[in-house]
């Protein structure tokens, strides 16, 4: 008969035993008759607790305390009744898990994940060189440089009036910059980049040069302005300022997402932009041959990836 | 390439090369965070651009995703599992298992235990070493006066067991947990059947069960209108279902 086959045979164990006013080696000698182990405290498996970390670096063997005392098993209401008068318990070489085989570390301790510092992040472009990529991407050309010797000559020698310094044709950041974060579904995989992004645009264009937009679809679609005062009606920027996008131009395709922007929904924006006489850019994180065949010609598409460099963008710059 | 079977998964007809071995590479994550999609492609795949991990991310592989994180298929990461563990594969799991490591660094130990358990499952190791890796978790269940800890366990092992290794899923500390956690959340085992020794040890270790009570349950009325009546207190003490107690949204969640 299986020890614990049935709570009728533990009760039938009890009431033996009772009946029979055994000492504790009768006991154990009706208990074995019945099929029962009956285990002296000193018999019981422990499961001893052990200090080790994830890798097993550090793993030291404490103490066998404190011990886990074995399963009490009483049989019946009647026979709990009786506890006082003695127990039932399993004796280790019955035990179907070698639990002795095992030693217990310390518990894990309550650990919520609103405390979790965010992982580790490597952003898309290379760190290098993505000062380089922005300026590169965002300069625009003004007569602002170191003065134009040549010219001032000239006028000086026709005696002409002399109304300003004629300055040398340069690059330059002072015009600020547009930014436009697509936050659609396709773009959620990148969005720590973007976060990261905004804030080395930040630290190269500065805080004041920097209107920033989020959109799903495009700008024209579903838009909001992060700047104060918020508006939710997209507007461009003065003419002259450059235009950055941070988009997939539509490439992802997440399942059973609804209101993606279409080709000529694109088409409209870009044209819009061009009118007002604003360079426009958009970051990419796909390879070039995916980008949408028609717009490829309509704006400069930058791939945003670690491939990109200062050298290899000027290729893509219209 | 979007096709794809409800219980198989033919991965190299529904997802392209590159997605397919940055899948394989995550598979072994517990937690897979567009960080450590990132790190694992500029690390063991920088041939494959940024597009692929949005690829991988809308991908027919995935079965949920936020923007914190995602989640494969269960049929989708086990078979990207076995492709892992293959032999001419080992560099490229010993590889992803560093930079799993590296980007769960801080995260919840849980999330780490699960990780190294599956790592150790997927190199063959032994199974005293995936035991062992389980064992803070069976500590956690069966420590006393820390109700807690013992919930977060259980609520642990009920969401892990399944997706574990079964190399893993054949070890003491997971029988454990899976019994353990069974009878504090009245719920139903998750890794097979156990033998009564096996649940009547479990069930004595565990600190605080949740309160149960009995519910009566018979068959009234003829067929084809046969209908089951549960009452409680129980009107029909022959017929008597044991029922956890909690309420739906506390323990039992």
């Amino acid at each position: 008969m299986s020890r614990l086959e049935t709570e009728l045979s533990l009760s039938d164990l009890i009431t033996a035993v009772k009946v029979l006013k055994a000492d504790e080696e009768g006991r154990e000698r009706i208990a074995k008759m019945l099929g029962f182990g009956l285990g002296r405290q000193e018999e019981t498996p422990t499961l001893s607790y052990k200090e080790t970390n994830l890798n097993g670096v550090r793993s030291r063997e404490t103490s066998m305390e404190p011990k886990i005392k074995a399963p009490t098993i009483m049989a019946t209401k009647e026979a709990r009744e009786r506890e006082n008068e003695f127990t039932l318990e399993i004796t280790e070489e019955n035990y179907p898990m070698q639990l002795h085989a095992m030693d217990m570390p310390e518990p894990l301790k309550y650990f919520s994940e609103m405390d979790e510092p965010l992982p580790e992040h490597l952003p898309l472009l290379n760190p290098i060189w993505t000062r380089a990529i922005i300026t590169k991407m965002l300069s625009v050309y003004a007569y602002e440089g170191s003065p134009d010797i040549s010219t001032l000559i000239e006028i000086i020698s026709l005696n002409l009036p002399f109304k300003q310094i004629p300055k040398k044709l340069s690059t330059t950041l002072r015009r600020g910059v547009q930014l436009l974060i697509d936050t659609g579904p396709g773009l959620v995989p990148y969005s720590r980049d973007q976060v990261s992004f905004l804030h080395e645009l930040r630290n190269i264009v500065g805080n004041d040069g920097i209107e920033v937009w989020t959109f799903k679809g495009t700008p024209l679609m579903h838009a909001l302005s992060l700047n104060e005062p918020p508006r939710s009606n997209y507007r461009l920027p003065l003419p002259g300022t450059p235009i950055l996008m941070l988009t997939d131009l539509g490439i992802a395709s997440p399942l059973k997402i609804t209101g993606m922007a279409s080709i000529d929904e694109w088409r409209k924006f870009i044209q819009m932009v061009q009118r007002a006489r604003c360079p426009l850019s958009a970051l990419v994180p796909y390879k070039s041959s995916r980008w949408p065949k028609p717009l490829k010609k309509l704006l400069t598409i930058i791939q945003w990836d670690r491939k990109t460099t200062d050298s290899n963008i000027t290729q893509f710059l219209l | 390439m979007k096709r794809i079977e409800s219980r198989h998964i033919d991965l190299e007809k529904n997802v392209s090369s590159d997605v397919i071995r940055l899948a394989r590479l995550a598979s072994l994550a517990a937690r897979i965070e567009p960080e450590l999609l990132r790190k694992l492609r500029l690390k063991i795949l920088p041939e494959a651009d940024a597009g692929t991990e949005a690829d991988l991310w809308f991908s027919p592989l995935i079965q949920t995703s936020s923007p914190l994180g995602m989640m494969f298929r269960p049929e989708a990461t086990s078979e990207l599992r076995k492709q892992l563990s293959r032999e001419e594969n080992r560099d490229l799991l010993d590889k992803a298992w560093d930079v799993s490591q590296s980007i769960h660094e801080s995260a919840p130990p849980a999330i780490r235990i699960e990780e190294e358990a599956t790592y150790l499952s997927l190199v063959g190791a032994r199974k005293e070493d995936i035991d062992k890796a389980l064992m803070p978790i069976v500590a956690a269940i069966l420590e006393k006066n820390n109700k807690k800890t013992n919930e977060g366990a259980a609520r642990w092992a009920r969401r892990t067991l399944s997706r574990l290794p079964q190399q893993a899923q054949n070890t003491n500390s997971a029988k454990i947990l899976d019994i353990a956690a069974a009878s504090m959340q009245g719920n139903q085992f998750i890794l097979g059947k156990y033998s009564p020794e096996d649940i009547y040890f479990v069930d004595g270790l565990i600190p605080q069960k949740m309160e149960r009570a009995q519910v009566g349950v018979r068959l009234i009325g003829t067929h084809p209108k046969t209908k089951w009546e549960f009452s409680y207190p129980p009107i029909d003490k022959k017929n008597i279902m044991i029922f956890c107690t909690c309420l739906a949204g506390e323990s039992c969640r």
